[in-house]
């Protein structure tokens, strides 16, 4: 701007220096303001963004609900609870050491740790305590502490314990599946993450923000297994039980479908408790049916007999000569009766060395390789479970001079405990392979059906004329032969037993073997197989028929008789035949959804009784699961967790039923609290006071505290409203 | 009287004026948009009014204003005194008279009186100004502005204390004062703010001062006495700084490091930083300010004000803002120059110091250059009393456009 001086009647020197000095202060302090402006709004301008946004945007995250894990009988195997986790805001927290005191006190810890993570330099997060279930954390997570963050963190809870923890697997602290199903199905079991984000306010206030959307977060599916709980704690019982008796190192078994492959209970010992994971070895950790491979000795012979029917080699009457080779490097043909010559049928029931290697060689090395490829040997089965290893089969190219007839009697070959089943089952089935499976349906949240297992048969092995042959002769084996501990009263059991000298340090062992037992049931339409192996029996006996036989007798004779609520086990094993389709493939079904809506009230924590007076009034069915004592029942029941999760809405498809997870709980006199003494203390004091004891507060009017109700020293019941009255003096 | 309307009216002053009022409008708009305070509506009426009366008051002649200046002054001192008695209490502070549900805070108005009764006395020398050089009409002007400030600062209000203050230096270098006093008058100033950083900082100054004054070559008796003056000023900074209210200690201390008091003086620092520094070039966009929306500066329409234009209008905004005042100060200080009439040029300048003094404190605090000092941004914070105050000046300062030729 231009000063006109002509119209000034002081236009002299010393006035316009006056007017220079102004403009040149002016001039100076806009400079410095302009360059305080574009430092902070144009060259820092990115650090006070994030700094704003730091403030206004506190995003929320929403957890979802891990889905259920059922079994086929819609048992709940795997449910979620919740468990707490503390941690600080180390810039936030006021007092650091009362808050170390606090926590020393509460989880028995040194305050020093405490501190130090307290002390934590450059962050605005540090776990205190993960994992803390709700009575460990005695109230702390009700507690308003400055810089302390509570946070509700979902936890998985395997309701029969280590029943079918190899199968079922276990999650880390972050909810992910680890091993198991609960690995290899981790990403439909997960759910979606939901979020909101909230706006907070320069005073602390949350509030939902209009531009960003809320995302809601989406529930896990739901997995139903082809399991059955009753007939996998038969197994897992009896497998127990022979592996203590004869001394052994280890056991695996599997029951299986025989005409659909779907497994009804799988397990190796030692198991493990996923409900404890933190202090077990991880020993009993890997499901050893599909994990581990071993030489299955004698039980193999079914590769090389099935092939020598089908190959028209032998039937039952063959006479196979039997020479005096008795030993190849170490490996014991031991022959009970030496004659010279033996039938067909005498040498599988009596599981004939010399007889088997014999047959092998007239079949030839392809043929041989053949017919072990086709029954599934050396092939992946694809359960839907992790880890699975196929094994090693030889081809004919890499056969040695004696690898036919080692390889005929179940040396040389390294499978899986999977794959004998299988080949059993083939028989069992009228030479249809049928692929196993373990997945019987996953289901959403709402209750639709996303995916359904079917039966898939593999391929038709060996004709039907032979596999009856085999069916036959081997229910000779438990008639008559080696397998006659396999006995089971009322029905006809077919079987093969199988006992392998272990390699140690590179030889056939003469003190160390496997034995196992492969059986099907009934004979004359073969529904389950069972196959139970022992490693290392130590007690002297260690043959098949007398280790691993009786543990498969004692199975099938509990599972036949099982005379609960199954679809499998303790049927008469007529009409159980799969009645659905069958698919060459694993087919998505999405089912009709029905119109009908059902909604589910919250009963978490009710008294059992409430709950059940709930469900009668708004007419849903539901179905109870009881963690510890099936026989509890009275005031000291609540419900501990229920599915589907309150507030949800879920389609009627005509037969819907809520689950309710009920646990005992100390009766209401041993849970009352005592109400403390909050009078004359402030009012954020005594609203501490009362909710870190447990107890709700209801305030009734302003001022300071002049009485409360109920009186202090009452016994009430936690989360009890306490009214505190105040008065302004 | 043949002359255009360009002639008789500061156009140029008033659209300005008017601008930032507009300005000032849509910020308290915005400030207030989610508590639902109604600041705005009143605002704008007072607005209003007060555009109306900043017109009527330049058509005013000069020597009307002039001759009532003292029987103004002595009215504002009376209220000022009232004040202290009657007066309502609003954290901590009497200064506010309550009038029907609005506040009436006379310092403001006392503002006014005091340049108007300092230009008058000033501008009452024979043929010229007052010649200031002389001790007992320095006394006397001093003494215009010191009554007012000392019952201010009974209220207790630092800040327009300081704003008092703060016209004295210009207005009597205007009239001719000679940089030599001048610079003695500043003397005790550098001193403190030496004392304020430390023992070595304070040597340093009372250096710095001796060897000033002995580029002056004036009285090296004065010279000496100036110097010890200056030691002892320096010393009993201590004691002064400590008589200060705790919350203006803290709000001096937190200017040069806000994070030392995060959650108290430091916080208003850190927020209006963040929500200034957060607007970037091009701001936010009006109303989609994240912190002024949230509330993040607590009464952001008063002192805060400027916040939410860096915020939602970013740094073209700010310049923008600021550009609009450079014409206001510059306006007046050449309405200072070229009137003929010497009362309303001291006027002039008066004003000119005092919408400085506001706009650098008020600025300064926002982007923490400056300590927190409760004033308010001209004509753009809300408050009844300062804009009516800054619109009489305005009118006045136009006033001097038009009568530039009378004397």
């Amino acid at each position: 701007m231009e000063f006109k001086s002509y119209k000034s009647p002081d236009r002299n020197l010393k006035q316009r220096r006056r007017i220079n000095i102004f403009l040149l202060l002016f001039s100076g302090i806009f400079v410095v303001i302009l360059l305080k402006l574009i430092n902070i709004q144009i060259i820092d301008s990115e650090k006070y963004k994030i700094a704003a946004r730091k403030q206004y945007e506190n995003k929320i995250t929403l957890t979802p609900y891990r889905g259920m894990i059922y079994d086929r009988n819609m048992n709940v195997l795997v449910s979620n609870t919740h468990d707490y986790s503390f941690a600080a805001d180390p810039n936030m927290t006021d007092d650091p050491e009362k808050v170390a005191e606090l926590f020393a006190s509460v989880f028995g810890k040194s305050k020093q740790e405490y501190l130090n993570k307290l002390s934590t330099p450059n962050t605005s997060f540090v776990y205190l305590e993960r994992g803390v279930d709700i009575e460990e954390a005695k109230g702390l997570d009700t507690m308003d502490i400055n810089g302390i963050i509570v946070l509700k963190e979902p936890k998985r809870i395997y309701n029969y314990g280590s029943l079918a923890s190899q199968v079922l697997g276990f999650t880390n602290a972050d909810n992910k599946g680890q091993s198991g199903i609960e690995l290899s199905m981790d990403k439909e079991l997960s759910g979606k993450e939901g979020f909101v984000i909230m706006q907070r306010d320069g005073r602390g206030n949350n509030r939902p923000s209009l531009e960003f959307p809320r995302k809601d977060s989406e529930n896990g599916n739901n997995i139903v297994l082809t399991l059955d709980i009753n007939i996998q704690r038969f197994a897992e019982e009896e497998l127990a039980d022979g592996v203590k008796k004869f001394n052994a190192e280890g056991g695996k078994v599997i029951v299986q479908s025989v005409k659909t492959g779907e497994v009804l209970a799988m397990s190796s010992y030692p198991t493990f408790d996923p409900n404890n994971i933190k202090t077990s070895d991880t020993s009993g950790m890997k499901n050893a049916v599909i994990t581990d491979i071993f030489e299955p000795g004698s039980t193999f012979k079914i590769i090389t007999a099935a092939a020598s029917i089908e190959e028209n080699l032998e039937d039952r009457s063959s006479i196979i000569a039997t020479e005096s080779v008795n030993e190849v490097k170490g490996l014991k043909f031991n022959e009970d009766n030496k004659t010279s010559s033996i039938s067909f049928q005498q040498a599988i029931e009596q599981s004939s060395n010399a007889a088997f290697s014999k047959i092998a060689l007239k079949l030839g090395p392809e043929k041989f390789y053949k017919y072990a490829r086709d029954f599934g040997i050396g092939i992946y089965n694809g359960i839907e479970l992790p880890g699975e290893n196929k094994g090693i089969l030889k081809r004919p190219l890499d056969f040695s001079g004696v690898s036919l007839p080692y390889m005929s009697i179940g040396y040389e070959v390294l499978i899986n405990s999977m794959q004998l089943t299988n080949a059993y089952a083939t028989i069992a089935n009228n030479g249809k392979m049928m692929k196993s499976y373990i997945i019987k349906r996953e289901f959403s949240p709402a209750g639709i059906n996303v995916f359904e297992g079917r039966p898939t048969m593999i391929r038709q092995v060996v004709s039907e004329n032979t596999a009856k042959l085999l069916t036959s002769l081997f229910t000779g084996v438990v008639e008559r032969g080696t397998g006659m501990d396999a006995k089971v009263e009322g029905i006809t059991v077919a079987g093969k037993t199988g006992t392998a000298q272990r390699i140690i340090k590179g030889e056939y062992s003469s003190s160390s073997h496997n034995a196992s037992f492969v059986g099907f049931f009934p004979a004359e339409d073969p529904q389950i197989i069972i196959t139970v192996i022992i490693n290392n029996p130590q007690s002297g006996e260690y043959y098949g028929g007398k280790v691993a036989a009786p543990v498969f007798q004692k199975i099938t004779t509990r599972l036949i008789n099982f005379s609960g609520a199954s679809d499998i086990a303790g049927k008469s094993f007529v009409n159980v035949n799969y009645t659905g389709e069958m698919n060459s493939g694993i087919v998505k079904n999405f089912s009709e959804p029905s119109d009908k809506k059902l909604f589910i009230p919250n009963l978490l924590n009710l008294r059992y009784e409430d709950a059940i007076e709930i469900l009668k009034e708004n007419g849903l069915s539901f179905e109870t699961v009881d963690i510890e004592n099936k026989e509890t029942s009275g005031d000291s029941k609540y419900i501990e967790s229920q599915y589907p999760m309150p507030n949800e809405t879920v389609r009627d498809n005509g037969n819907f039923s809520i689950k309710l997870v009920v646990k005992e709980r100390g009766s209401d006199e041993e849970r009352l609290l005592v109400t403390p003494d909050i009078t004359n203390l402030s009012l954020r004091k005594a609203i501490n006071v009362l909710i870190s004891a447990g107890f709700d507060a209801d305030i009734n009017g302003s001022g300071k505290i002049i009485d409360q109700s109920p009186k202090p020293g009452t016994k009430l019941l936690p989360k009890s409203k306490i009214i505190i009255y105040c008065q302004n003096n | 009287m043949n002359k255009s309307i360009f002639e008789r009216i500061d156009l140029m002053l008033l659209i300005v004026t008017i601008a930032v009022i507009i300005c000032g409008l849509l910020a308290i708009f915005s400030a207030t948009y989610t508590s639902g305070a109604d600041y705005f509506s009143k605002q704008l009426y007072f607005s209003v009014i007060g555009i109306i009366f900043m017109i009527g008051i330049s058509f005013v002649p000069p020597r009307i204003i002039a001759r009532s200046s003292y029987i103004i002054y002595l009215l504002s001192i009376v209220l000022l005194v009232v004040v202290l008695i009657i007066g309502k209490k609003i954290s901590g502070s009497r200064s506010w008279f309550s009038m029907g549900g609005f506040g009436i805070q006379p310092s403001e108005f006392a503002k006014i009186a005091t340049i108007l009764a300092l230009a008058n006395f000033l501008s009452q020398g024979e043929d010229a100004f007052r010649n200031v050089n002389r001790f007992p009409e320095f006394l006397k002007a001093c003494a215009i502005v010191l009554i007012p400030v000392l019952l201010i600062m009974k209220q207790p209000d630092m800040g327009t204390s300081l704003v008092f203050l703060s016209m004295i230096l210009p207005v009597l270098f205007w009239v001719g004062l000679s940089p030599y006093v001048l610079f003695i008058i500043i003397t005790p100033v550098i001193a403190v703010l030496g004392a304020f950083f430390g023992i070595n900082y304070l040597i340093g100054a009372i250096v710095l001062i001796g060897l000033i004054l002995l580029m002056f070559k004036k009285n090296a008796f004065v010279a000496a006495v100036v110097i010890v003056l200056n030691i002892a000023i320096g010393y009993s900074f201590d004691t002064l700084y400590h008589k200060l209210q705790p919350y203006q200690q803290k709000r001096i201390t937190a200017v040069f490091d806000p994070s030392t008091d995060p959650l108290g003086s430091g916080y208003n620092v850190i927020q209006s930083k963040v929500a200034i520094g957060s607007g970037g070039l091009f701001g936010k966009g009006f109303l989609q300010g994240t912190q002024t929306q949230l509330k993040f500066i607590p009464e952001q329409w008063t002192d805060f004000i400027f916040c939410m234009i860096g915020e939602e209008f970013g740094f073209v905004g700010s310049i923008l803002i600021l550009t609009l005042y450079m014409i206001i100060i510059f306006k007046l200080v050449n309405n200072a120059y070229m009137t003929k009439n010497r009362f309303l040029s001291v006027a002039c300048i008066g004003f000119a110091s005092i919408v400085l003094f506001h706009l650098v404190i008020n600025v300064g605090m926002t982007i923490g250059i400056m300590p927190v000092i409760g004033i308010p941004l001209p004509m753009m914070s809300y408050g009844l009393s300062s804009l009516l105050s800054f619109l009489v000046m305005m009118g006045i300062a136009m006033s001097a456009y038009r009568y530039r030729n009378q004397y």
